[in-house]
């Protein structure tokens, strides 16, 4: 299985729901998904970017809920199965934290191995003010060990990778 | 004085306390086995994890010198502080000089250690833990009862009584009703917040960051949302470069809970979104002493997954509140009598079998085992009367010399051993075993 393939696997058996395609199918499959899902939170240019190409009306207030967030993420991880998102002004925490579900977008040329070789290529992990190494969905075994998804964060996470060219 | 044989007979005596531990202690050990097991690459992680640890208790003050440099070139406020009290006063005064009126607070076992949320109520600021467990030990008036799993000790039923009689909650007692309920009562308190309040799991000497791991997203709203971050930590949690960091963070989700890795791994470096500052309060003082202790060194190497509490028998009949400390379980022996040398049960050192368990799953190689023994040495050594020391001197050299026990055996097996064995420290031996245990063995 090449670092692709094990990082899709990976994710599966954390819980994501993944999915291959095209970049230039990006927004069609942005229109069907979420249109009419009401305003969605983005964090990245391209991928507000996109949304406003889907017509989808974008969300800007970070303490009201909704149902689906979308973020561009920086790094996929095959080794654990992470995606890494780098927060800065373009792309803000609370996106990938308010709403009940969460689809990422990542580009498949962007896998990295594992851990070791995030942090060794990733310079801009030690400037940004902050990342986040995103597994799975919120969950907790508090009571009585027993798995409870959406504790305060997305109970579902999504991962589309973008194949080809824009 | 209170001791721990008499804590844990307490303990011993609840059953619903014992039937909670002997099925939380029980999935938790098994998911840890099981993923382990599947884990082909964790001995390594392991080895390197142990490496990355004991580079900490080698190079402490100049790896913190050099974080303390770093974090302060991202903007972040490092306040070093030498005493629990230092620590508590510096973030209550952050957030007075600040108006602050309502915390957030993820999971953190060092504001436990200072006891912070006792002051920072008689500061007249209200606290509010967010963990779903640390929340529910909090509405009882309790304090965790493991490190990662701070209501380990209580049934769902109890969960379920706990909300209906103090939140007004009329749901079922299914973890999954009794989570939603939780989320959207805590929302609310998460958007008010003036500040949050979270502890740190790494602290980053080459890049200046910390990180934080967790599973449930309140550590995330703590940090994005209030306009204040007040992050209280430890010198032992640094960790010289990203490259340490990687195996950390396979290997404490691993033995903490049986995952890859925690579904969230925060990296801060700065304020962000809501949030416009962020304050380190750095507590040295015991714990760089300890870092430099000949006996309590290694216990500092721990990276507090808990994996060997639920490893232990002893923690399994028992729980954490028999510990009587903030740290239970077979790390809890040497972090007690290290942080808390008066305050600690007096026989804390003998919650233990010695069986090793600890040492086998533990994931950074902590010699619980050997530490232990140690924290007996140190603490009998203070304890004994100069007649006991003396009794102790004669029953080692009785132990170790074939000759002294070929001479004693005619008196052990005369009419003289039934009343001598109810005489002073024989008693306690001859309660569970014979006073002359060797006269089965071959001559």
């Amino acid at each position: 299985m090449n670092g692709v393939g094990r990082f899709l696997a990976q994710l599966q058996k954390n819980g994501w729901q993944v999915r291959r395609l095209q970049q230039r199918q990006t927004v069609q499959e942005l229109a069907d998904l979420l249109g009419g899902q009401g305003a969605v939170p983005a964090g990245g240019q391209r991928a507000r970017a996109w949304l406003q190409q889907a017509g989808v009306p974008l969300a800007r207030e970070p303490r009201k809920p909704y149902a689906w967030g979308l973020v561009e993420a920086a790094y996929g991880v095959a080794g654990v199965g992470s995606v890494v998102l780098v927060f800065d002004e373009h792309h803000p925490r609370w996106v990938s934290l308010v709403p009940e579900r969460l689809l990422v977008l990542l580009e498949a040329r962007r896998v990295v191995p594992d851990l070791e070789t995030l942090f060794r290529q990733a310079r801009e992990l030690q400037k940004a003010p902050g990342w986040l190494l995103l597994h799975g969905p919120s969950v907790t075994a508090d009571i009585e060990k027993h798995l409870v998804y959406g504790v305060h964060g997305p109970a579902e996470v999504h991962l589309w990778l973008l194949e080809g060219a824009p | 004085m209170k001791r721990f044989r008499d804590t844990a007979q307490r303990a011993l005596a609840d059953t619903a306390l014992r039937r909670a531990l002997e099925h939380n202690t029980r999935v938790s050990v098994e998911k840890r086995h099981r993923r382990i097991e599947a884990s082909p690459g964790y001995p390594r992680d392991r080895r390197r994890a142990a490496r990355a640890r004991q580079r900490l208790l080698q190079e402490a003050r100049s790896l913190l010198q050099q974080w303390i440099r770093n974090a302060r070139a991202h903007g972040i406020q490092v306040h070093p502080v030498a005493s629990d009290r230092e620590a508590r006063e510096t973030v209550v005064r952050l957030l007075k000089e600040r108006g602050v009126r309502r915390v957030v607070k993820s999971k953190s076992m060092v504001t436990e250690e200072i006891g912070l949320n006792a002051a920072l109520e008689a500061a007249g600021i209200q606290v509010t833990e967010t963990d779903l467990g640390e929340w529910i030990v909090q509405l009882l008036g309790q304090r965790p009862s493991h490190i990662t799993a701070p209501a380990l000790h209580l049934r769902r039923q109890e969960i379920q009584q706990l909300f209906r009689e103090r939140l007004g909650y009329a749901g079922s007692d299914n973890p999954e009703e009794l989570t939603q309920f939780a989320r959207r009562f805590l929302r609310q308190r998460f958007l008010e917040a003036e500040a949050g309040i979270t502890g740190a799991n790494f602290l980053v000497a080459e890049t200046g960051g910390l990180v934080i791991l967790e599973n449930e997203g309140n550590a995330r709203f703590c940090l994005t949302f209030p306009p204040v971050h007040v992050v209280v930590t430890t010198v032992e949690k640094v960790v010289a470069t990203l490259e340490d960091l990687a195996p950390l963070l396979r290997v404490l989700p691993m033995a903490a809970t049986g995952q890859d890795q925690t579904a969230y791994v925060n990296g801060i470096q700065g304020p962000g979104d809501g949030t416009r500052e962020v304050h380190v309060v750095l507590l040295h003082g015991p714990h760089l002493e300890g870092l430099e202790h000949p006996v309590y060194q290694q216990a500092l190497a721990c990276i507090r997954c808990g994996a060997c509490s639920t490893e232990c028998p002893v923690y399994q009949v028992t729980g954490g509140h028999a510990y009587e400390s903030v740290y239970s379980g077979p790390i809890g022996i040497p972090l007690s009598h290290l942080l808390w040398p008066h305050q600690t049960l007096p026989d804390l050192a003998y919650a233990c079998t010695l069986c090793g368990r600890c040492v086998e799953v533990c994931p950074v190689e902590v010699p619980l085992v050997d530490l232990i023994l140690r924290v007996r040495q140190a603490t009998q050594a203070r304890a004994l009367s100069p007649l006991l020391k003396a009794w102790v001197r004669g029953w080692s050299l009785f132990m170790t010399s074939p000759l002294v026990q070929a001479m004693a055996t005619p008196l052990l097996r005369s009419p003289l051993a039934g009343p001598l064995s109810q005489v002073g420290p024989f008693h306690a031996w001859t309660r569970v075993r014979g006073l002359s245990f060797f006269e089965d063995e071959e001559p």
